[in-house]
């Protein structure tokens, strides 16, 4: 009887050590949903210092709404600096990768205000908003 | 349709009046980056402080750039560093060849319309007065290259560009080398496959990475 009372008590214990190790032991999805979140609000609130009329999307600024000197937008080259008002798009040619881990191809500036702080957002080729 | 490869090969020789052969393109020696890159991409590389694109989140904590928020000349020391090594990069390959360096200054004083006084935050009163005459000397060049002798010409160009604040060109005939930059970083076109290994040296010898 004492036999099999120690083996009951055994299992249950492992069984309790097992389960705590379950329940602590956090997920790969668990953690990188949380982790998503931050870098995703970081680049969201970049985004939220755009003007919407530059912008076709929360996230996504129109690229066709910028103009180099000649007229052209970035939808047709990607040299040179653009601009829409006190805003310029210029080349980001390091090509480090933004939260959506597409290359960084734009820097986007508003050069023309006082106290400029160099860069506002960093765009992918399609205009997303990947980084500050 | 603007023939690269005729262009180049006259580039080396003629750089002032070659470069004003393509405005009529609506190019010139910035813009024209995307077709060298597009056209010969195995000639073009980055010269980086890292040895390859940096993954995001590391992206929002590594990247080294200027500070523009900051007031006053710039002390922020590790920055400082990263940009003497793009420096002496720069040295190095005038110590090779004379330079010819197009700035996009007049664009962004009368077309982006920035003020000058932004374009001066930071400098100090001789590098002020030094902008000043470059933007006085360059004004009948409009954008296009400008053979520039003195070192502290090139010197603020080269810093006022990796701090981006404006874009610059720098063409080396004699070792047919261009370098574009607009931030802490060169995006390099190398002509010659055997100037590859000595510009790799270079980099390596002053803490830079030759990439792509």
């Amino acid at each position: 009887m004492k036999k099999i009372k120690f083996i009951m008590s055994t299992t249950l214990a492992f069984a309790l050590v097992l389960t705590s190790i379950a329940i602590l032991t956090p997920k790969a999805s668990a953690l990188g949903l949380p982790l998503y979140q931050i870098l995703y609000s970081q680049a969201k609130d970049a985004a939220d210092q755009i003007p919407k009329s530059l912008k076709n999307g929360d996230m996504s600024v129109d690229l066709g709404k910028f103009k180099d000197k000649h007229g052209n937008t970035p939808l047709k080259k990607s040299g040179g600096t653009f601009q829409n008002g006190d805003w310029t798009l210029e080349p980001d040619t390091a090509g480090h990768l933004g939260y959506n881990g597409e290359k960084k191809v734009w820097k986007l500036k508003n050069p023309r205000k006082n106290n400029s702080k160099g860069r506002v957002a960093s765009l992918d080729k399609y205009g997303n908003v990947i980084g500050d | 349709m603007l023939d690269l490869k005729t262009f180049e090969e006259k580039l080396w020789i003629e750089p002032v009046e070659t470069s004003k052969q393509i405005n009529e393109f609506q190019e010139d020696m910035i813009s024209i980056r995307e077709q060298f890159e597009n056209t010969c991409p195995e000639k073009v590389y980055l010269i980086d402080s890292f040895p390859a694109p940096i993954r995001y989140p590391a992206s929002e904590v590594l990247e080294i750039y200027y500070d523009h928020k900051q007031e006053g000349p710039i002390k922020d020391g590790y920055y400082l560093q990263q940009e003497e090594r793009f420096m002496e990069i720069m040295k190095r390959l005038w110590a090779i060849s004379p330079v010819f360096i197009q700035t996009d200054l007049h664009t962004r004083l009368d077309f982006i319309k920035v003020p000058i006084e932004e374009l001066k935050k930071n400098l100090t009163g001789h590098e002020a007065n030094l902008l000043n005459r470059i933007i006085k000397e360059t004004k009948q060049h409009q954008d296009n290259l400008v053979a520039f002798e003195q070192f502290e010409e090139i010197n603020l160009i080269a810093r006022m560009s990796l701090r981006e604040k404006i874009s610059s060109c720098f063409v080396f005939p004699d070792i047919r080398v261009i370098i574009w930059t607009n931030s802490l970083a060169f995006k390099i076109y190398i002509y010659e496959k055997s100037n590859k290994d000595l510009i790799q040296t270079i980099c390596t010898t002053h803490g830079l990475y030759l990439r792509k």
